[in-house]
């Protein structure tokens, strides 16, 4: 008998590492594109707000301190970055104060009753919506891939190949609210 | 008495129910799968000879013509000694169970084996048809189902379809999916559908009822159940089903085709669509077409020049005889696919279709964290019909209307079993998944409802119940034998066929 069943486990422990290797990596690219989606779906809401205040502005004079508040929350959130936590939690404070303008704008007679208002309130809505099913695909995406590398055999792989463990998008407790907004 | 019915579900994850359908998707489909190629290898037995048939004939133009003449005569040889060893083992199993009685079926296995060899240039050709049609179907499934039920694209002003625009881009994020193009169509019923080639060229049709009825929750919701379908690869599985349909089509076309104009167009549309030559826009004429060809009218031409045989007695008879045997075998095999298609392929693949729908509502509620959308849409359009469109594009549907199943039975009869789970049950597994309570339905409510009767009344419910079960299995034995007469039928018609070739 000849040992042509030992360079056979060889190959087949390869292509098995290989095939290991491909996934972590998969899921790695996974919760980089779900990031990049939360990251247009942020800016698409900060290309919003200038919009939002200008239509809000006319009718609602009395009101100016959310105007600058929401602006420096929006300051604050591109100032943050690619650092997750804090934009994490920029980005949940300047939803907080879009919201508070909203139901400001709510108690307003004419301005409820204005399309601008209404097709802006829209936006608002599906962009709300947009980040928070894109924190959701990213948060599931974090999680397949942290127990992916946590668990064998992905461990093994893990540490030589430098998969480090991704952090959630968490939102603060004060700010969850569910991801649907409806009229 | 208290309220069983009302009692609430037991509770479950998304997951598990997502895995729990998936796994009756996998079972429902493998039957459905094994239940076509049945019929299929069945049909092959006149589709194998006629193949064979038609490549004899080509072999032998082909030496006649001067191109090869040696290897063609060869080949020839080869073919004819092939064709005459199965029919020989054919006979000769015959011969076994003759001489042996049924003693001899485990003798005569072998010989039928090689035997059934014959059926397989038949089923080959077959599956080719099939995953061609597959392919053609989804290539072409948005722009038949856009012209079949007079699709628009959406309007940027109007705020509705603005906000359905939005929702889909939202639960795409939420799906990890490319955007599905979005098409409108101006009927009252409220609806939606899913369509095309995959999860990466989709389109979902909604109707402007649906906007009306539903607010953005509900609508939400719905939205979230046709991403979720089509992300769970339903559109690849509609064209499969589709395809099924049309090659049975195209394997009992054969015989339309000395008696039917039709049939020749049809005939045509199929080779250019199996090659890929065929324009999108045919998809709608080749669907009814070949459904055409399974249907009893197309056996009308065929009784008219029949009649010839009464009209002028002596020379009508004499024309018309030696087309029975080709009449018989046409009776025999569309009785075979239209039996197969009420009785026999409708359950399973109403059962598999269904379990794909509860997963989609699984996936909704995944999606949304939220199944109170999906059941708020459900509760609002329970009632409310299907926009007028093919009996096929039902694959596509959100919702199915219960009240017309019996209505267009003879218009759909290869969709006897629904399509789409009564309202009432998927409102019950949504319960199951955290919705509001669902009302009570279904067969446990049914025999709850027996139990409340008072006692003679319940008795004779019982009694009449008990009657339809010695019913039901006359009729699943009628079938059944008719199924296996008329697969004899074909059987000995193709070898009798195939012996023809033979003598060539």
């Amino acid at each position: 008998m000849s040992a042509w069943w030992i360079p056979g486990i060889v190959v087949l422990l390869l292509v098995l590492l290989a095939w290991l290797y491909n996934g972590l990596v998969a899921a790695r690219n996974r919760v980089r594109n779900a990031w990049a989606q939360i990251d247009v779906q942020l800016l698409r809401r900060s290309d919003l707000i200038p919009g939002l205040v200008e239509s809000a502005k006319g009718y609602m004079k009395h009101e100016s301190g959310i105007f600058d508040r929401i602006l420096e929350a929006r300051r604050a959130a591109t100032a943050a970055g690619a650092d997750i936590p804090a934009r994490a939690a920029a980005e949940a404070a300047l939803g907080r104060q879009v919201q508070g303008l909203l139901a400001l704008a709510e108690a307003v007679p004419e301005l409820r009753a204005s399309d601008t208002m209404t097709a802006l309130q829209e936006e608002l809505a599906t962009t709300e919506n947009r980040i928070a099913f894109a924190r959701q695909f990213f948060n599931d995406a974090v999680q397949d891939y942290n127990t992916r590398i946590q668990t064998v055999p992905g461990n093994l792989l893990a540490g030589p190949f430098g998969f480090a463990p991704e952090r959630f998008f968490e939102v603060p407790a004060e700010a969850r609210a569910k991801p649907v907004v409806s009229f | 008495m208290p309220d069983l019915a009302a009692a609430p579900a037991e509770r479950t994850t998304f997951f598990a129910e997502q895995a729990r359908r998936r796994r009756h998707a996998r079972l429902w489909a493998l039957l459905c799968l094994g239940l076509a190629a049945g019929l299929g290898a069945v049909l092959s037995t006149i589709t194998g000879p006629l193949v064979l048939l038609l490549l004899a004939l080509g072999l032998k133009l082909l030496a006649w013509i001067g191109l090869a003449p040696a290897a063609m005569l060869a080949a020839l040889q080869a073919l004819d000694a092939w064709i005459g060893g199965c029919v020989h083992a054919f006979f000769q199993a015959l011969d076994i169970l003759d001489a042996q009685g049924a003693v001899g079926t485990r003798a005569a296995i072998p010989s039928f084996l090689h035997a059934a060899q014959l059926v397989l240039p038949g089923m080959l050709l077959g599956a080719l048809i099939w995953a061609r049609l597959a392919g053609f179907q989804r290539r072409s499934a948005v722009a038949a189902a856009a012209a079949d039920l007079a699709a628009r694209a959406p309007r940027e002003a109007d705020a509705e379809e603005r906000q359905l625009g939005n929702i889909l881009a939202e639960l795409s994020l939420a799906a990890g999916l490319p955007t599905p193009r979005l098409l409108l169509v101006d009927a009252a019923e409220p609806n939606a559908a899913a369509f095309g080639a995959s999860h990466r060229d989709a389109a979902i049709i909604a109707t402007r009822g649906l906007l009306e009825r539903l607010d953005r929750r509900e609508t939400q919701g719905v939205a979230a159940h046709l991403v979720g379908s089509l992300g769970g690869g339903d559109l690849r599985l509609a064209a499969a089903v589709q395809a099924v349909f049309g090659t049975l089509g195209a394997m009992v076309l054969v015989f339309d085709l000395p008696f039917r104009r039709a049939a020749w167009t049809t005939l045509g549309d199929l080779a250019r669509a199996v090659l890929g030559l065929l324009p999108a826009a045919r998809a709608g004429p080749l669907t009814t077409g070949l459904a055409a060809s399974t249907a009893p009218e197309s056996m009308d031409q065929m009784i008219r020049v029949m009649s010839l045989a009464e009209r002028w007695p002596p020379l009508g008879a004499l024309l018309v005889a030696p087309l029975l045997p080709w009449m018989l075998l046409t009776l025999v095999q569309k009785l075979l696919v239209s039996l197969w298609m009420l009785f026999v392929f409708g359950w399973p693949l109403g059962l598999l279709w269904r379990a794909r729908r509860y997963l989609a509502d699984a996936v909704a509620v995944q999606l949304l964290r939220d199944p109170e959308a999906l059941a708020g849409a459900l509760r609002r359009i329970d009632a409310d019909g299907l926009p007028p469109g093919g009996a096929l594009q039902e694959l596509g549907f959100f919702h199915a209307p219960q009240h017309d199943a019996a209505k267009g039975f003879r218009a759909r009869a290869s969709m006897v079993a629904a399509l789409t789970p009564a309202p009432g049950r998927r409102l019950a597994r949504l319960a199951a998944l955290g919705a509001g309570p669902a009302p009570g339905g279904g067969l446990l409510a049914g025999l709850r409802g027996i139990a409340a009767l008072p006692g003679w009344k319940a008795a004779l419910v019982v009694f009449l119940l008990a009657l339809l079960v010695p019913l039901f299995g006359a009729l699943v034995v009628m079938v059944g034998l008719l199924l296996a007469g008329a697969s004899f039928f074909s059987v000995m018609g193709g070898a009798a066929l195939a012996s023809l070739v033979l003598r060539l």
